[in-house]
């Protein structure tokens, strides 16, 4: 029955240490079925742990929750019959092949004989599987994962269908493919509920409901939420080069409480009730137009959430000595292979001193092992890599020296105090005596680690992890930074502050590589070189990208249709 | 930048469903609910089971532990521990030599065991015997023949290592034996009257040959199963907690017996197999006779698996990393198993609250049983308490395990 | 030293020893061990359950029997009033041992002509069924000797036997103080084996290797900490072994350093050469594993290496705990001199190079 209620939660709250913060706080909503319900939220949120309650997989602190008609605790076994539900991690064992992963879901949610044969045809019509039913899911690539998880969830035809960021690191192709399956289900009266880190998602839900910190801020139509700031934001464009010193000073004044880069463009979103901002406020030198724009649900969701954090970090004493004219970065011919398999095929790019660059593409294209090579982590067949000059495998001491790094997932001693972090990667890179002292002393005003010194770093909230892994990749004031996937799966405010931080990097004369299969990272970089099946197939601004595409039929593309197209034109060249 | 019409005019993704009409929802949403899902139970511990068995003969590391692990310990503890000592490296002083000390060192040198290297003085093996290089001095006394016909005592002196107790008093018992050997043949060819008055007639019931072995190999076994059974089991789970597949199965209708069960019978399988490379290693390597029935060794390994299999399950409800689980697994299984099974070390001799302790170790009873098979035979008055005791610490385990476990995440 | 090594060998300790569970895992299985090892590893036999058959009516089997009642080893005599009990007290073990007097002892006693008692021992437990042997032999040799003492001179010369080193012959002081080399070697193995293969992954092992540290370094960081965890758990168990068990230290203390000293070198190199095998954390484990059941049980920990078959000795003399045994021991209870200990030294520093070289070697070729 669409538009019944499928889950009640009243004051639900959840608390995993009897004293401290609840992760979730009194939070009270219901879940229609026929419609997919987002549930959207910085990390931290309290996202999972309300699935898992949901589920019946954790145990309510108050509160009571009712979801199908059953107590998720005393009925749970009735429940499990009832739900599908889809982890983060997709719940797929990696040594069975696919077709033996259904058959076990299959099995012990009693789909048997004939339903069966029947779901299991449709199933892997729907998810584009039916070729690699004995493949060990292990060795599907992220997308085809997400699907089968996805296929392994639905079995049953569930009332209630429950997806935790089922999208995370997926190429855009499968995350649309698994849209379409999704909608598809709710035609048939299945309620749905998916989790998302990706705003732009938020948007194609009918309803959503947005946590932070454990409390309910919305619940309702995303497209409300979103036409509330209808008419405060703003698209300032022909900045050019001056954009980023654009931004960081709108973003200084009191009205304007976000703001991003977008192409060529920067977007403002100001306070409730505050003017448009003009040319003279934003002290522009060259001429700007200021017009308003058409709002995203990501500009609404900021805004909810109190704004962009202003932070100023103040690295004078890191200015960058000029440059001389070489070229920071410099790869020439990578090539890298594995046996028969080449991973990277004469890849080639150069990067000027000052510039955000970034290397786009999906999963297993080849940017990674290119990242890599540049680093000084594998050691390439063929082709040179050099950092601020000096040859990666000539003369490595030197040249990585000159760089500093920040991996996915930030690889600090989590055990070991946010103090004790700063002092080894200061060791580590040669610092000793007054100079880490200061070294330290100045990342610790920059970023404000001051009153978290003695906190374990594997304890520190998501953004602060950020900020110690930033600061102790320059301790050393390297010229370069290379950033590994830095903000995938990041909430908006924290990618922004990060952004905030390279920004004001980059303005002092640091160079910076960024690898991302996230759109809107690429959106942030000057210039965007495009790896595919280990070639780099395309390298250009993400505006000139966008406009390379433009068809009648498409007139506006976004990046990621560029992506998307530039892709299937290269498929089609190979299969040419 | 994806604004909703650009969603709306991929064609890709139907428009969102808030302004369509819908049929009437069919059957298949909103299905029959079998709660009380009859042969379900069945069905879904046969699919539990059927998963377990391709995991393990997809991923080696479980093949490794069940064959390779057996192999490996059972080598090292059937060659490399042993208590009988075959060569005895002993340097023989002798200070006057003469005809007597001449025969006397060769009758030493001629018995099997003995590697035999002379001095003539007392000072020359010290060396030797502080860096363990002989196991023992025999020194013949320069009046040697006189005393012995004195008939005095004290003629030969032997100096052991005491580092090595075992070992010291075993060199001891032999020269002594060498010792009364040579005594006796030379009254007989002296027409001598040297007999001992009362003598022991040692007989050896089940392992005639004394040796070592034999009664060392049955233990092994039953320290190998028992740390491979618990292995295996916290392995497994651990290994579904790091992979996180323990979740999307936790929200099926599986319950906690029906995982269970699906964790234990392949492994069990498991540990059959470990159990069956093992005593053919034995049998045809080691030269141990089975003298019991295979019914019976089977029963045993049988209640004792269980106990191993369940131990380990205990441990994954607590333990959710596989290096964790193993660590607790080790030590709880291979510690006690090797003090308190009476596999090396004699039960008798510990301090009373260590022996009560060893009661509860169920390695104890398998060690028993496995003596008993492979030396003796099918003796029910030792093999029937110690199945049965057995099989009760197995229930007693596996319904702590049920307790403490829960199909949920916290 | 470089500051770079010295930050890399701070960290090291930290993440070593921050987590309080870890520094009982350091603690309370060696304390264990230590005491278990002390009181119930032992292969003496006391308080063992025998059974008589006395098939004589005289009074020299009394006497005899006695002198069984007296002895401290046996705990429980049971007395067979017919031949058909010997064999299921002995198949359910509930003795280990039946003396069987037979029915003219005290006839033959008294006309001093031979007899001979004969005495069942349970093979399945061979090694206390060979020891029980000799403590009967003994009872019944001494009471013959009494039996003619005073009235001819005994034909029989007796062999005196003593022992240098551990007079007593008690298990706990040679049991023991292996500890210090079996104990030092498991921890220290651990630690080395785990240190690569957890930076590796956490991700935190990328972080070191994009940063200016040669492999060498970031190996000499690793290398360090070992060192000074393994001299400081030998230490503490020296300690341990000699104010606690009173088990005296009859050599020199330094001589002792110097073996432990090249002995954790040798283990460091071979947890190392490990870690730079293994890709993850579970391997590193089993493959410490795979190193140390043997290195256990082929170094004389147990049972003699002199047991063992020939071709097998080479194995043992291979292993750094088995010439490290040798040291501990001898240094406490056999007072051996440098210049003894200096024989195994050789062979582990020896093995310390080649191990180190090769996991230098290892490390470097997988970092490329």
């Amino acid at each position: 029955m669409t538009g019944e209620e499928i889950a009640i939660v009243d004051k639900l709250t959840k608390r995993f240490t009897p004293d401290g913060t609840p992760a979730l706080d009194a939070i009270s909503f219901s879940i229609k079925s026929g419609q997919v319900t987002g549930v959207a939220g910085p990390d931290g949120a309290g996202k999972t742990t309300l699935m898992r309650l949901m589920a019946g997989l954790l145990v309510p602190t108050e509160g009571k929750l009712t979801v199908c008609g059953y107590d998720t605790i005393k009925d749970s076994i009735a429940l499990h019959h009832a739900i599908g539900y889809m982890p983060q991690r997709f719940g797929l064992y990696e040594d069975l092949t696919v077709l033996e992963n259904l058959t076990l879901y299959a099995d012990l949610r009693g789909v048997v004989g004939k339903a069966r044969t029947e779901t299991f045809e449709r199933l892997l019509a729907f998810t584009d599987l039916a070729r690699f039913t004995s493949r060990l899911a292990g060795n599907l690539s992220g997308g085809m994962k997400q699907k089968l998880g996805l296929a392994c969830a639905m079995l049953k035809s569930p009332r209630l269908l429950l997806l935790d960021e089922p999208s995370v690191g997926v190429d855009p192709i499968s995350r649309r493919e698994l849209w379409r399956m999704v909608l598809a289900l709710t035609e048939d009266g299945v309620a749905v509920v998916w989790t998302t880190a990706y705003l732009d998602e938020a948007e194609n839900c009918a309803e959503v409901i947005v946590l932070n910190n454990g409390a309910l801020l919305y619940k309702g139509d995303p497209k409300a939420m979103t036409a509330h700031i209808g008419d405060r934001v703003f698209l300032v464009e022909g900045g050019g080069g001056e954009r980023r010193t654009l931004l960081a000073r709108a973003l200084s004044r009191p009205e304007i409480i976000d703001g991003v880069l977008q192409g060529d463009a920067v977007r403002l979103v100001v306070k409730e009730d505050a003017p448009a901002p003009t040319a003279v406020e934003l002290e522009s030198a060259g001429r700007v137009t200021i017009a308003p724009a058409k709002p995203r649900f990501e500009d609404a969701f900021v805004a909810m959430l109190g704004g962009q954090p202003k932070r100023t970090l103040d690295l004078q004493a890191a200015r960058q000595p000029a440059s001389e004219g070489r070229a920071a970065v410099e790869a020439i011919d990578l090539t890298m292979k594995f046996g028969d398999f080449t991973a990277a095929d004469h890849i080639s790019f150069s990067i000027k001193r000052g510039e955000i660059f970034g290397l786009l593409g999906p999963n297993g294209a080849g940017k990674s092992t290119t990242f890599k090579m540049m680093c000084g982590l594998l050691r390439p067949t063929g082709g040179t890599a050099r950092v601020d000059g000096y040859d990666l495998y000539r003369a490595p001491s030197a040249a990585r020296g000159r760089l500093g790094y920040m991996a996915q997932k930030f690889s600090l001693y989590g055990d070991l105090s946010v103090r004790q972090n700063l002092d080894f990667f200061g060791g580590a890179y040669g610092l000793w005596g007054a100079k880490k002292r200061d070294a330290i002393d100045r990342v610790v005003a920059a970023f404000d680690l001051g009153p978290h010194l003695g906190v374990k770093a594997g304890t520190l909230p998501l953004g602060f992890k950020q900020r110690l892994a930033l600061s102790c990749a320059i301790l050393h004031n390297p010229p370069v930074l290379f950033l590994d996937e830095p903000t995938s799966g990041v909430d908006p405010i924290t990618r922004r502050e990060f952004w905030g931080y390279i920004n004001s990097m980059i303005a002092s004369g640091v160079t910076v590589m960024v690898t991302t299969h996230f759109m809107d990272e690429a959106e942030y970089c000057d210039r965007v070189a495009l790896i595919y099946r280990g070639k780099s197939i395309a390298i250009d601004t993400p505006d000139a990208l966008q406009a390379s595409v433009r068809t009648p039929a498409l007139p506006n593309p976004t990046l990621e249709d560029a992506f998307i197209a530039l892709i299937e034109a290269q498929d089609r060249r190979e299969a040419a | 930048m994806s604004d909703l019409e650009t969603l709306e005019r991929t064609d890709l993704v139907p428009q969102p469903p808030s302004d369509r009409k819908f049929e009437a929802p069919e059957s298949r949403a909103r299905p029959d609910i079998a709660v009380s899902d009859k042969g379900g139970s069945m069905r879904r511990m046969r699919a539990l089971i059927r998963k377990e068995m391709l995991q393990i003969i997809r991923d080696p590391s479980s093949l490794v532990v069940a064959v390779v692990l057996p192999l490996l310990l059972l080598f090292l503890f059937g060659f490399g521990v042993s208590f009988d000592v075959t060569k005895m490296r002993v340097g023989v002083v002798i200070e006057n030599p003469n005809p007597e000390t001449e025969m006397f060192l060769a009758s030493l040198a001629n018995t099997p065991f003995f590697q035999v290297r002379v001095a003539h003085d007392r000072r020359a093996f010290l060396d030797d015997l502080t860096a363990s290089r002989i196991e023992g001095v025999v020194i013949l006394a320069g009046d040697f023949t006189q005393r012995i016909g004195r008939g005095d005592t004290v003629g030969v002196q032997i100096i052991t290592d005491g580092t090595d107790p075992n070992t010291a008093s075993l060199v001891n018992a032999y020269v002594q034996g060498a010792w009364q050997t040579w005594l006796a043949q030379r009254a007989l060819s002296s027409g001598l009257q040297a007999k001992a008055l009362i003598s022991t007639e040692p007989r050896v019931w089940f392992n005639p040959e004394l040796e070592s072995r034999r009664f060392l190999v049955p233990g092994s076994i039953a320290l190998i199963l028992m740390m491979i059974g618990s292995l295996l089991t916290a392995l497994v789970v651990a290994r579904e907690w790091e992979r996180g597949t323990i979740e999307a199965l936790l929200a099926t209708p599986a319950s906690v017996p029906e995982f269970l069960v699906g964790k234990v019978v392949p492994n069990f399988f498991l540990g059959l197999l470990a159990m069956a490379i093992s005593v053919g290693f034995s049998i045809f390597v080691f030269d141990m006779p089975l003298r019991g029935s295979i019914f019976s060794l089977l029963a045993a390994t049988t209640a004792f698996l269980l106990v191993a299999l369940s131990a380990g399950l205990l441990i994954s409800t607590v333990a959710r990393t596989q290096f964790l689980a193993s660590q607790i697994a080790m030590m709880a299984s291979f510690l006690p198993g090797l003090f308190f099974s009476g596999f090396i070390f004699e039960l008798s001799s510990m301090p009373a609250p260590l022996r009560a302790f060893s009661a509860l170790v169920p390695a104890r009873y398998f060690v028993k049983s496995l003596q008993t098979i492979f030396l003796a035979g099918d003796i029910a008055s030792v093999l029937v308490p110690s199945i049965l005791i057995l099989s009760f610490m197995s229930v007693v385990v596996m319904a702590l395990t049920w307790r403490n476990s829960k199909m949920r995440l916290d | 030293m470089p500051p770079k090594l010295i930050a890399l060998i701070i960290k090291e300790l930290l993440s070593a020893f921050h987590d309080p569970r870890t520094r009982i895992a350091f603690i309370v299985p060696p304390i264990m061990q230590v005491f278990l090892y002390a009181y119930a590893a032992t292969l003496e036999v006391t308080n063992a359950p025998i059974g008589v058959y006395n098939e004589d009516w005289g009074q020299s089997s009394r006497q005899l029997i006695s002198r069984f009642e007296k002895a401290s080893a046996f705990s429980t005599i049971t007395y067979f009033k017919s031949e058909k009990e010997i064999q299921p007290a002995i198949d359910s073990q509930g003795v280990l041992a039946v003396v069987r007097i037979p029915q003219d002892f005290s006839r033959k006693i008294a006309a001093r002509e031979p007899v001979s008692v004969q005495v069942l021992l349970d093979g399945r437990k061979s090694n206390s069924a060979q020891i029980l042997n000799s403590y009967i032999n003994a009872i019944v040799a001494n009471y013959a000797v009494d039996v003619v003492l005073g009235e001819e001179r005994p034909d029989v010369s007796a062999v005196l036997d003593r022992s240098w080193f551990n007079p007593n012959r008690e298990y706990r002081n040679t049991m023991v103080p292996s500890l210090v080399g079996t104990l030092t070697m498991t921890t220290v193995l651990m630690v080395m084996v785990m240190s690569v293969s957890r930076e590796r992954e956490l991700g935190t092992f990328e972080q070191l290797l994009v940063s200016p540290l040669q492999p060498l370094e970031i190996m000499i960081g690793k290398a360090v900490p070992g060192l000074i965890i393994g001299v400081a758990l030998g230490t503490a168990i020296t300690a341990i072994v000699t104010l606690v068990f009173g088990i005296p230290l009859t050599g020199s203390i330094f001589v002792l350093y110097a073996g432990l000293i090249v002995f954790t070198l040798a283990i460091i190199g071979v947890g190392l050469f490990i870690s730079s095998l293994v890709s993850t954390q579970q391997q590193a484990m089993l493959g410490a594993m795979v190193y140390m059941m043997p290195a256990m049980m082929l170094s004389g920990f147990t049972s003699p290496v002199q047991n063992m078959p020939d071709w097998l000795q080479p194995v043992a003399l291979l292993n750094p705990l088995t010439h490290f045994l040798v040291i501990v021991r001898g240094v406490f209870l056999r007072d051996m001199p440098m210049a003894l200990v200096a024989e195994r030294i050789w062979p582990m520093a020896v093995m310390a190079v080649f191990t180190l070289t090769a996991a230098s070697w290892l490390f470097r070729r997988k970092l490329g």
